[in-house]
């Protein structure tokens, strides 16, 4: 073959994965993951209960039946009743009205802490993988510092320096989950920028932040879903650890893990205080975990741990 | 074997001092003073307060601090507790052991339930074994602990009686912490060693082993266990972060003493140089596990050591 007709056959596999065959192939690719994750009875199942605890968290103020913050002296620690569905604490508040409410800071932690590492994360791991060199090799190094803490110390100690809060808490979490984002988009961009569209638009002109963002990272997107998922349910117990130990959000917030802790030290009295807010987060991690295990396997199978 | 321990331990010293740099980073530049915070704000004078300052070398500029910090720490002294006033690494390795002992039996815990749960489900594919088992860990990595923790008192100690809900000492008192520490490890390591196994149990030398007429009991423990134990390292040496985070609640939960335990209540009475230390401790405590981890690795998997 001549140098010219090379380069000419060359240019028309450009070409083709340029215009036609590229969006096809990408609208394709989602379909076809639709369709796995459709099959998926739990994943399905798990996307039910998250729109369920959505709405509720939404509509709140309709769903409960008391305000979650008043404090009644009278009716402490009464178990579960029609006027009480889940019982009172030792102040006398509705525990089921502060579940309810209860979801809406969770569901706030959960996506905003992942927003905060998977941003950060991506970015971090985008420019890590395509530029390579001492940049790469700096931002990989601060990565393994970040993993050589066990994620609820990185968490600890970041509240620790901020002050306790849940805002800090929820800037704490997704700190702490930053190293996962970086590792493994870095991990898909050093791969993906081998292939031949990547040169194509380079080729064509394309400066690097639009070949990063336009048309290494649409092809990234399946591990950072899956992560971002997953990472949900964790940034939701991580959170509620927290607030647990007291480092987190503050009373009088109705805040899960918060309520386990100001409910731990009357366990004999009433079993009512602790079950009720650790079932709610077990049922939230769930659905999300048993959502995100689906879209992994629909995605990007190879991510299974 | 010798050169895979000698590299992977000179990999782990930078890692250690960024580590040191990291939470003395963390504690330093957060807002607020320090002096203003131990001394009464009324009674204190500026000039109190500047003393304590040029005593706790704070009015030097930050990479000096930090220098002197790294070398106090290279020869073990991280400082004194701002609340007890004692070398701060005296009262961590005080309650270290404390810790290790929890560690130890939840990860005791984890590995027995963990691989039995893994192997039975494996070797029994899509049977009523292998659903309720991986039901069973899927549960279980969506457990918060600190729950698990509050209702295995409440089930054990509170109504059945079984077990002291609170303490240490004794080892009836271990049982619930090893257990409530055990679980999500145990629930990601049954998991994974499901997930190994059924791909060791479709290897063609599975079918040689059979075929030479060896007894099923062999074939799986000698043939497909070994093989599958590989990655099952792996993820026990990731779960290790997840232990030692779960020791801090669990030391809570049971009122255990022990570094996760002083961790909190360090951080909750900003006693800094404790929670340096507490962290700054952890974190090396970790750093090594995991190289242990590798290095158990390379010694297991031949091909790891020759590559």
């Amino acid at each position: 073959m001549t140098i010219k007709g090379h380069i000419m056959e060359k240019s028309d596999r450009i070409s083709g994965t340029l215009s036609l065959g590229m969006e096809a192939k990408q609208e394709n690719r989602i379909a076809e993951a639709f369709r796995r994750l459709q099959r998926n009875k739990g994943a399905i199942l798990g996307l039910i209960i998250l729109v369920l605890i959505s709405l509720i968290s939404v509509f709140a103020p309709l769903v409960a039946t008391h305000n979650p913050i008043d404090a009644v002296f009278e009716e402490s620690l009464l178990p579960p009743s029609s006027e009480h569905l889940m019982g009172t604490d030792v102040l006398g508040r509705d525990i089921y009205s502060r579940v309810i409410y209860g979801s809406r800071i969770s569901l706030q932690l959960g996506f905003v802490s992942v927003a905060i590492a998977a941003f950060f994360g991506t970015v971090l791991g985008l420019q890590s993988g395509y530029f390579g060199g001492w940049l790469d090799m700096v931002v990989m190094r601060i990565i393994d510092v970040m993993l050589a803490f066990p994620g609820l110390l990185l968490a600890m100690g970041i509240v620790a320096g901020l002050g306790f809060s849940l805002t800090n808490a929820m800037i704490a979490v997704g700190i702490s989950a930053i190293p996962g984002y970086t590792r493994v988009v870095r991990g898909s961009v050093l791969v993906i920028k081998e292939n031949l569209y990547v040169d194509a638009a380079r080729v064509i002109g394309c400066r690097d932040l639009a070949i990063m963002f336009r048309h290494i990272l649409p092809n990234a997107m399946a591990p950072i879903i899956v992560l971002s998922t997953l990472g949900i349910a964790r940034a939701i117990i991580t959170g509620s650890a927290l607030s647990f130990l007291g480092l987190g959000a503050q009373p009088p917030t109705p805040e899960w893990g918060a309520m386990l802790n100001h409910g731990r030290q009357w366990l004999r009295q009433g079993w009512w205080v602790t079950t009720f807010p650790g079932l709610a987060i077990m049922i939230t991690v769930l659905s999300i975990n048993m959502l995100g295990d689906g879209l992994r396997d629909a995605l990007d199978p190879r991510l299974r741990v | 074997m010798l050169k895979v321990i000698v590299t992977r331990l000179m990999a782990a010293v930078p890692v250690i001092i960024g580590a040191s740099f990291f939470v003395f980073a963390m504690m330093s530049l957060m807002p607020g003073d320090v002096a203003d915070m131990l001394l009464d704000e009324v009674t204190a004078s500026p000039e109190q307060k500047e003393a304590l300052r040029e005593q706790l070398g704070l009015n030097k500029p930050f990479p000096i601090r930090y220098v002197k910090f790294l070398s106090g720490a290279v020869r073990g002294d991280l400082g004194r507790s701002f609340v007890s006033n004692r070398p701060v690494l005296e009262e961590v390795m005080e309650q270290l052991p404390r810790t290790i002992e929890l560690a130890v039996a939840g990860m005791t815990v984890a590995i027995a339930l963990g691989m039995t749960l893994g192997i039975l489900s494996a070797i029994r594919q899509n049977s009523w074994i292998d659903t309720v088992s991986m039901a069973v860990a899927m549960v279980g990595v969506s457990m918060p602990i600190f729950w698990l923790g509050l209702l295995l008192i409440l089930v054990f100690a509170v109504n059945l009686r079984w077990f002291p809900a609170l303490g240490q000492g004794s080892p009836r008192s271990l049982v619930l912490p090893a257990v409530t520490l055990g679980t999500l490890p145990a629930a990601s390591i049954a998991r994974l060693v499901r997930s190994s196994m059924l791909e060791v149990l479709r290897q063609e030398y599975m079918v040689t082993a059979r075929a030479k007429g060896l007894r099923e009991q062999t074939v799986i423990v000698r043939h497909a266990l070994k093989n599958a134990l590989i990655p099952t390292i792996t993820i026990v040496g990731l779960q290790l972060g997840s232990l030692l985070s779960g020791a801090v609640l669990t030391e809570t939960i049971f009122a255990r003493q022990g570094l996760g335990q002083l961790t909190v209540s360090a951080i909750v009475r900003k006693d800094f140089p404790l929670v340096q230390a507490c962290i700054l401790v952890t974190s090396i405590f970790y750093v090594l596990a995991n190289l242990l981890v590798d290095i158990s690795y390379a010694w297991f998997d031949p091909r790891i050591r020759y590559e």
